[in-house]
């Protein structure tokens, strides 16, 4: 039976966030500004004259930035070197796992609305100036038409949930198994094209091929999960030096 | 109690480290471990804690496999581990954050432990203390939790010696009858007086597990003009520090490092 109390998962991801994220705001809030404007001046790299494109550019890379943040907080879960190192403190593997996500969701929240408020004052003001015409109203990244629907959602959960297993077992694999890691991500991916390929073979149509495409992407996301959940419970600290 | 059952561990594909080693821990006892270098000390405390799991036997905690980490268990055990960090955190957050985790968690204890080792508790960054004022922090705050086994990797390296006194004198004050403590180090003089068992890894696989009354009983350490007769020597000034079998009626304190040498060079058997 798996072991599981709200109150302990959310102290626990409270733990985790005022430790890294939230522990020093004066720290946290002008480096979240600093990549909001690095992250949207990239999207410029990518200009074609199409305000639209560059914020989808703008969209795709912040996905980015919330795979760091859950990869970021398994760091900081299994590192040995807390002071009480997280996997001893009380509370269950399934408590801990949870609050990898909503530690995740609500780091992932705050970027997403610090970007659509920044990120569209700063395309809003470049449509002004540098693409008269084609923004005539403000728009939400995000929260535009066009912006996030529930595929991009869908590849973000794909995405975060993936992190979980993938990091530990190329972690343990590394070296003389490292094939193990690029057989896992061919096949990984190769699942997840299938769609895309047989489409693109002309086997299947538009339509069907997104519609398989978004089923394959939620099965893999319960399989994520229950993998990554599988990979803390058998976690295992540095086994390859004796100190 | 925590048992340690028929345990084997290694790294790699290599002789284990721990070879088919068993003891037990009982509550009210402080335990010293001992070994010289990359003899697994700090891999025995980590198997116990639940951060490694054996190759073969098993470790419990009052029945619980610590390997699962539930949170009964971890609960139950507290791992000060050697190297560590606090980052930039004010200690009133530190606390806050943790305390939380811990149903038996002491303000009392924690208030003395500060207040004995002159640490402040309004400290606004711990990441700012010395080494030895980190320690003694994180050695309130094992004191403090509730655990009923506290399992300490060298927990006085960087201590000066009025704070090694202070830890030993903490450690008898709030350990009680009902808690255990398991403490690696690489000096025995720090922990002289305070232990009530001592567990040796010899570095080959095996460990020895003897209480001070059975070291005691069995062995007297003593000096002489001459090792003839002795179980174990060393030279010092003047003649020889030995351990010799011990006769009826004989006392004597205890030379934990002379035992510790004796053991590991197998002069015991």
């Amino acid at each position: 039976m798996i072991n599981f109390s709200f109150r302990r998962m959310a102290g626990f991801c409270r733990l985790q966030l005022c430790s890294t994220y939230f522990n020093s705001p004066r720290k946290t809030v002008p480096a979240l500004v600093f990549l909001i404007v690095f992250i949207t001046g990239l999207s410029f790299l990518a200009d074609e004259g199409n305000l639209d494109g560059m914020m989808t550019v703008t969209e795709d890379l912040m996905l980015v930035l919330i795979s760091f943040v859950i990869l970021d907080l398994y760091r900081d879960l299994t590192s040995e070197n807390n002071a009480i190192n997280r996997m001893l403190v009380p509370a269950s593997p399934a408590e801990k796992y949870a609050a990898l996500y909503a530690g995740t969701a609500i780091t992932s929240a705050v970027i997403i609305f610090s970007a659509a408020v920044l990120g569209s004052a700063i395309y809003t003001a470049a449509g002004h100036f540098l693409y008269p015409g084609q923004s005539d109203s403000i728009q939400l990244l995000f929260f535009r038409t066009g912006g996030w629907g529930w595929n991009d959602v869908l590849t973000a959960c794909m995405l975060t949930s993936g992190i979980t297993w993938f990091v530990p077992f190329a972690r343990r694999n590394m070296g003389r198994k490292a094939w193990k890691i690029c057989a896992a991500a061919i096949l990984y991916m190769a699942v997840l094209f299938l769609p895309g390929i047989l489409k693109a073979a002309g086997a299947v149509s538009a339509e069907i091929a997104r519609t398989a495409t978004i089923c394959i992407l939620a099965i893999l996301i319960v399989l994520n999960v229950r993998w990554g959940y599988a990979m803390l419970k058998n976690f295992e600290f540095d086994r390859k030096g004796n100190d | 109690m925590i048992a340690i059952e028929n345990l084997t561990f290694g790294y790699g594909k290599d002789t284990p480290l721990l070879s088919n080693i068993s003891a037990e821990l009982h509550e009210g006892r402080i335990y010293g471990l001992l070994g010289v270098n990359g003899s697994g000390k700090t891999t025995l405390l980590k198997l116990m804690s639940g951060m490694l799991f054996p190759g073969q036997g098993r470790i419990t905690a009052d029945g619980l496999d610590t390997a699962a980490r539930d949170t009964a268990t971890l609960e139950k055990i507290f791992y000060m581990q050697a190297e560590f960090k606090f980052g930039r955190q004010s200690m009133e957050k530190f606390i806050a954050l943790h305390r939380a985790f811990y149903p038996g968690f002491s303000d009392e204890i924690l208030g003395d432990c500060l207040e004995e080792s002159g640490i402040n508790p309004k400290t606004g960054d711990l990441g700012i203390l010395s080494t030895g004022e980190k320690r003694k922090f994180l050695f309130s705050i094992a004191l403090a939790c509730g655990a009923e086994y506290l399992l300490m990797d060298e927990p006085m390296n960087g201590m000066d010696i009025p704070s090694r006194s202070l830890f030993r004198k903490l450690l008898l004050k709030h350990l009680g009858d009902d808690r255990t403590a398991l403490i690696s180090t690489h000096i025995p003089a720090d922990l002289e007086n305070i232990l009530s068992d001592i567990l040796i890894l010899d570095g080959k696989g095996g460990m020895l597990a003897k209480s001070s009354e059975e070291i005691s009983d069995s062995w007297s350490f003593g000096y002489a003009g001459s090792d003839e007769g002795a179980l174990y020597s060393e030279p010092c000034a003047g003649g020889y520090r030995t351990i010799r079998k011990r006769r009826e009626n004989e006392a004597g304190a205890i030379d934990l490092e002379m035992f510790f040498n004796a053991a590991i060079k197998g002069k015991l058997l």
